[in-house]
């Protein structure tokens, strides 16, 4: 609008200049006015009108419900002004309060016996806000909380499986108990001996390195509730490692995040982490030592069941395979 | 001369949850457009063009703009104006800035011109960049086209959109023609951006020839 009140300003002098010409004078102006056409510009309808952003306008409406329809991430919303519409921040702050209370959710009660648990400890951290601000807290037993894991639980086995409630109990009530039943089957299959199951109550993921130092395990498996983003609190991680010690780092495990109904189904995890572990004990060693193993020979067969995974693939909702969590190395990049 | 004519905003209202049976007497439906925002203004054109621009800047539909008969100068109240435009939208903040759109656009954007020395002759040579939903409906062109929106009393509205169309490439998409309830005239022209700011330019420009010489015989 500018440019045009300039330009109009223009003709204003000119007609001002030019006295009484009439129409005719005005009119022989006028062309001087019009630039040239851009090159490959049709004329009448050009093409490449700019898309306006509010209210969206997608090119193909039906691929863009189904994209929104793929994720509970709000996408493709529009704006109201310069502000979000209010049914955008209504739902946003709904999803918002489902993370906060999945991190304040604490396990049920009788949840040993859900997961048919040898025991159940707790780990440094006393209560939930002291579990929160302490990371350091929730990564170790107390020594005789440990006393009592060595005293109580099988040592030597192949696998030792832990439950902690890490940043969503939620998750993990949702998700342990039918992992650790199916996990039982698929470990008896593959002839795994599995340990005797542990409980952590406010339990970080290193605590998996004490318990199966102390155990003197072969591998650990640690299913842990992740932290929860907006909208979900529902996401458990099932993390492993060959030969849990003390001095292990988070580049020595890999995990299998999205571990619920609407990402990798727990029994169909089950079955993959014993694969892994099965092939961890195979190649002897776990994490980003495995799958850069330098050998490409080597790195094909630590593919398992490569047919299989794509099978599973096939039935895992969109975004439910695998995923990077805490540092660990994914367990789906080694097939990148 | 060609010095803005700025629009006055007369009142604006809103109704976040409209009663059914009013929505149905003016064709529309609760569902879609519950919440509304009324606003009337002195220039018709000038609101046509604010209120296509709050289709752009809110989830908002213009659900009612009618030009009131007469014009402004002859309202038949002190807020009348010569028109009412209605936004309708899901929210009532939805329609809220859909209506701060509006306003904005009226303070800042479009408006008549004056076309002669005394200011008497008021045109509106207006180009809409990008056009939203509203003037999409009205004109039959797609959701962000340009348009050249060119308003004048009958006579010159004449010779303005014949020497915009000869002046500039660009093509007739719907013509306004005399009377109408304020008995100005006009068209809305297309063609590229700037084919659509010349064309607007040749209508000021001819419009202002007129007025300084009405009679050529």
């Amino acid at each position: 609008m500018q440019d045009l009140r300039r330009r109009l300003g223009e003709a204003d002098q000119r007609v001002a200049q030019g006295g009484a010409n009439g129409p005719q004078g005005s009119l022989r102006a006028a062309p001087q006015l019009v630039r040239p056409l851009l090159p490959g510009t049709p004329s009448g309808a050009p093409a490449g009108w700019p898309r306006l952003a509010a209210p969206p306008q997608p090119e193909d409406p039906q691929r863009f419900a189904q994209l929104q329809a793929a994720t509970i991430c709000q996408i493709g919303v529009g704006r109201a002004g310069v502000r979000q519409r209010t049914a955008t921040q209504l739902k946003w702050l709904g999803d918002r309060m489902i993370a906060v209370e999945a991190v304040r959710s604490e396990l049920p009660q009788g949840f040993e016996q859900q997961i048919g648990a040898a025991l159940s400890v707790q780990t440094r951290a006393g209560d939930l806000d002291e579990f929160l601000l302490r990371p350091d807290l929730g990564r170790e037993l107390p020594a005789d909380a440990l006393s009592q894991v060595v005293s109580r639980c099988a040592s030597g086995v192949d696998v030792q499986v832990l439950v902690g409630d890490g940043l969503s109990a939620r998750a993990v009530a949702m998700n342990a108990p039918p992992f650790v039943q199916a996990f039982r089957a698929e470990c008896q299959q593959r002839g795994l001996s599995l340990g005797d199951v542990v409980l952590v109550r406010r339990a970080r993921v290193k605590v998996m390195d004490q318990v199966g130092e102390a155990l003197r395990a072969r591998t650990a498996v640690h299913l842990v509730g992740e932290r929860p983003g907006l909208g979900t609190g529902d996401g458990m991680s099932a993390y492993l490692i060959f030969e849990p010690r003390n001095v292990a780092m988070d580049s020595d495990r890999e995990v299998l995040s999205n571990i619920h109904a609407r990402g990798t189904r727990p029994e169909e995890a089950a079955r993959r982490v014993a694969d892994m572990l099965v092939e961890f004990m195979r190649v002897g060693m776990s994490g980003v030592k495995r799958q850069a193993a330098p050998d490409p020979a080597e790195r094909a067969r630590a593919q398992p069941e490569r047919r299989r995974d794509r099978v599973a693939e096939r039935h895992t909702p969109r975004w439910g395979s695998a995923g990077s969590f805490a540092g660990a190395a994914p367990v789906g990049a080694h097939r990148a | 001369m060609l010095d803005p004519i700025r629009p006055k905003v007369l009142a604006t209202r809103f109704i976040p949850n409209a009663p059914e049976e009013l929505l149905a007497a003016y064709g529309l439906s609760g569902d879609a457009h519950p919440s509304l925002a009324l606003i009337t203004c002195d220039q018709d054109d000038a609101l046509y063009v604010a209120l296509d621009e709050a289709t752009k800047q809110a989830p908002v539909d213009v659900v009612f703009a009618r030009s009131l008969y007469a014009g402004a100068a002859h309202a038949s109240g002190p807020l009348s104006g010569e028109i009412l435009g209605i936004l309708g939208g899901q929210s009532p903040a939805d329609v809220r800035e859909g209506l701060a759109a509006c306003v904005r656009c009226l303070e800042h954007d479009a408006c008549f011109y004056t076309a002669n020395a005394d200011g008497s002759l008021a045109i509106f040579p207006h180009v809409v960049h990008a056009i939203g939903s509203y003037l999409a409906r009205e004109s039959g062109l797609e959701v962000g086209a340009p348009l050249a929106y060119l308003i004048a009393p009958p006579l010159e509205a004449w010779v303005g959109v014949d020497a915009a169309l000869k002046a500039a490439d660009v093509r007739l998409v719907k013509n306004f023609a005399p009377p109408t309830e304020t008995n100005f005239a006009g068209a809305y022209l297309t063609g590229s951006l700037e084919q659509c700011e010349a064309a607007a330019v040749a209508f000021a420009e001819a419009i202002v020839a007129v007025g300084h010489q009405p009679r050529v015989l």
